[in-house]
């Protein structure tokens, strides 16, 4: 039998690494991060569901709330933590779910049992509604905490048996803040663009903050903006910034032939204006032009979405933004 | 022990299939070398096999084969449009870190195999989870590969982020999709992504040459350069339509390969373009339409290529937002089978009306 030598220890993803274990060490959303560690400090957790996009510290946050209220021993013991990859279905809350709930465990008073269901927007609607009875039988003994993307996806009865706690995205100080901490941790060679560079393609996430420098680091053993785009390589904000610059100043060949160099490229459609929309909210320019263009990108994406993914439809869009920027220079 | 993947050896030198005898399907051997070469689409038969071989993307191929060298291969996610190398550079990943063994030691699904959310917590888990018996293998971490990833359910892929963290240990995953905006955030977050963009032109030729070469075949030089113009830096496309051109005809021009692939041949798009500013709707409409009907042409197709056109000619930056405008909503409209005649009339109506605004620019 083969095992792993030494040589091939693979590094644990900085993700991992660098997870936080103490609710006060997350970083960014300081309302919902106060309100867990009083829960953290006085106990008595109600049931939660932490809501929010992806990399923005929801699990860790559960994961640290139960570290710090049943300590070391207990967390094996009294935590039950199910995600997408276990099985969720109705047989699992019936079964699986109620024996946890049902199982004698020694803690302090003031501190129950803890169950986390990850991405629970992803269970069925059949399974939730066999959760909701459990929640309240076992309430006595057992909390639950859910996390999701969306609370939207929750069902009604469990939403309103559970406190909401609402994570948002990160700021681009509180990322460059943590990825400070992990540069100088792994020594790191870096410039201040590279760093920018990561800030902008992670998007207020996190995860992906620090898997683009794990990536990038892994990859180049440096980080520039020049790697950091090779490795999370979508069409370059300046290239884009460039191509609606053009279109402001009624330069609409130049534009296209920016898009074509981007197109030809082989960037998809979805990331040309996945793009695009991100600079337009950025990018200095009159109110009403701004929301007007937003919408005209929208409606390019929906064509897109739909399957229309051409050059052609790119161009459109930008033939789109010229006709609605001549009729606000019009009015 | 992980279930051996037992496939049929088409990549060996002689390109003779073999069969397995546990199979209980009976399976046809070639046994003529030059007749199974024949039959070799030449997408495989010209697939790299080394890391060395792999035409372009060498700053990724060398990041990979550095990975590997080291050991410190993590979790990837190769994306891209087609025919850029993916698949074949983790295949000769996986050849360069299994040897002969590398049948054993990979488990590769694609969109063809049944890999819903069951499949993710089974089999995947099973090969995951169990030791392999390699001997004499360079690398002892197992590779799962994930082809046509984009197009795994959601809760698939969902199941599939705990798979990927629980067995680091002893297994890497490698993702190959079109579109990495398909790939949950989770699992993008879990892998090193790279990106293979389109081949450049220069690759693209000369990995053609090499197989013109191989094959004796008798390729024009404007052949060649349709050739490469149609495939976009699709490499897979670019021998899938010099094989099929061949078949259909002995000597390949541009003409050749243009009528083989059906698209508008780029005199015919200058002779539409100019019905389209020059003529009457009547007259436009008929020859176009008629030149539709006898070539075999898809009026999305010639939309298209007219659009590309377009960017050649002089004309007010005004005149050409108007017509990009009306073009795009035209190919729309025929994306959901609207009738090629009325939408084919809507192209001349655009058309006469940027004519119009020429005509009123000039004066």
């Amino acid at each position: 039998m083969s095992s792993s030598s030494s040589s091939n220890a693979y590094d644990v993803p900085w993700v991992e690494k660098y997870r936080p274990s103490k609710v006060a060490d997350i970083v960014g959303n300081e309302d919902a991060v106060s309100r867990l560690q009083v829960i953290a400090r006085d106990g008595n957790m109600p049931n939660l569901i932490l809501s929010g996009p992806p990399g923005t510290g929801k699990t860790t946050s559960i994961l640290a709330l139960a570290h710090e209220l049943l300590g070391g021993p207990n967390c094996k013991e009294a935590v039950l933590e199910l995600n997408a990859s276990d099985d969720r279905g109705i047989d699992v809350v019936r079964n699986k779910i109620k024996m946890f709930a049902q199982k004698k465990v020694t803690l302090t008073p003031g501190r129950h049992k803890i169950v986390i269901l990850d991405e629970a927007d992803s269970m069925t609607t059949g399974a939730q509604q066999a959760l909701r009875r459990t929640m309240e039988i076992y309430s006595n003994t057992t909390r639950f905490a859910l996390a999701c993307n969306t609370s939207a996806k929750i069902i009604e009865p469990i939403q309103s048996r559970c406190a909401i706690v609402r994570f948002s995205r990160l700021s681009d100080q509180e990322i460059l803040g943590r990825l400070m901490v992990v540069v100088q941790a792994e020594k790191v060679p870096y410039v201040p663009e590279g760093l920018e560079a990561i800030i902008f393609t992670a998007d207020g996430d996190m995860r992906q903050a620090l898997n683009n420098l794990q990536a990038t680091y892994s990859g180049f053993q440096f980080v520039n903006q020049a790697n950091v785009f090779k490795v999370c390589d979508q069409p370059h904000p300046l290239h884009v910034k460039n191509m609606v610059r053009n279109v402001i100043e009624g330069n609409f060949d130049e534009a296209c032939s920016g898009l074509k160099q981007l197109y030809d490229l082989g960037y998809s459609p979805t990331d040309i204006i996945t793009t695009l929309f991100r600079i337009i909210k950025n990018y200095d320019m009159a109110e009403y032009l701004k929301l007007e263009f937003m919408k005209e990108t929208g409606f390019a994406h929906m064509r897109i979405c739909d399957g229309v993914g051409s050059y052609l439809q790119l161009c459109g869009l930008l033939a789109k933004l010229s006709l609605v920027r001549e009729t606000a220079k019009a009015v | 022990m992980a279930e051996t993947n037992h496939h049929m050896d088409i990549d060996s030198d002689d390109h003779t299939y073999t069969a397995r005898p546990d199979k209980a399907k009976s399976v046809v051997v070639a046994s003529n070398p030059a007749a199974a070469g024949k039959a070799i689409p030449w997408v495989e038969k010209y697939r790299p096999l080394s890391l060395d071989d792999v035409a372009a993307h060498r700053d990724i191929v060398d990041t990979i084969d550095r990975l590997t060298t080291e050991n410190r291969l993590p979790h990837l996610l190769l994306y891209g449009p087609p025919g850029t190398g993916k698949t074949s550079t983790i295949l000769a990943v996986a050849r360069k870190l299994y040897g002969s063994q590398y049948q054993n030691m990979i488990l590769e699904l694609n969109a063809s195999d049944d890999r819903g959310i069951d499949v993710v917590r089974q089999q995947i888990q099973d090969f995951a989870s169990t030791q392999s018996l390699s001997f004499g293998v360079k690398s002892s971490v197992k590779l799962v590969l994930l082809d046509e990833a984009d197009a795994m359910t959601k809760d698939a892929q969902f199941a599939l982020r705990r798979v990927i963290e629980k067995y680091t240990k002893s297994t890497r995953f490698a993702l190959i999709c079109n579109h990495v905006n398909k790939i949950i955030p989770a699992l993008q977050s879990r892998c090193t992504r790279f990106r293979f963009a389109p081949l450049d032109a220069v690759h693209v030729t000369e990995r053609l040459k090499h197989v013109i070469k191989a094959e004796g075949l008798d390729v024009e030089d404007s052949g060649l350069a349709a050739l490469v113009r149609l495939s976009n830096g699709d490499m897979r496309k670019a021998l899938n339509i010099l094989q099929s051109t061949h078949m259909a005809s002995q000597q390949i021009t541009e003409e050749t390969v243009y009528l083989c692939t059906g698209n508008p041949l780029p005199k015919d798009i200058e002779q539409i373009s100019y019905w389209l500013l020059n003529e009457q709707f009547a007259d436009s409409f008929k020859r176009i339409d008629e030149m539709k009907t006898r070539k075999g042409l898809a009026l999305v197709d010639i939309v298209r290529e007219v659009t590309l056109f377009v960017f050649k000619i002089k004309m007010p930056s005004a005149v050409r937002v108007q017509l990009m405008n009306d073009l795009a909503d035209i190919e729309y409209r025929l994306s959901f089978g609207c009738n090629d005649k009325l939408q084919l009339g809507s192209v001349i109506a655009s058309f006469s009306r940027a004519r119009s605004a020429l005509v009123a620019a000039a004066t």
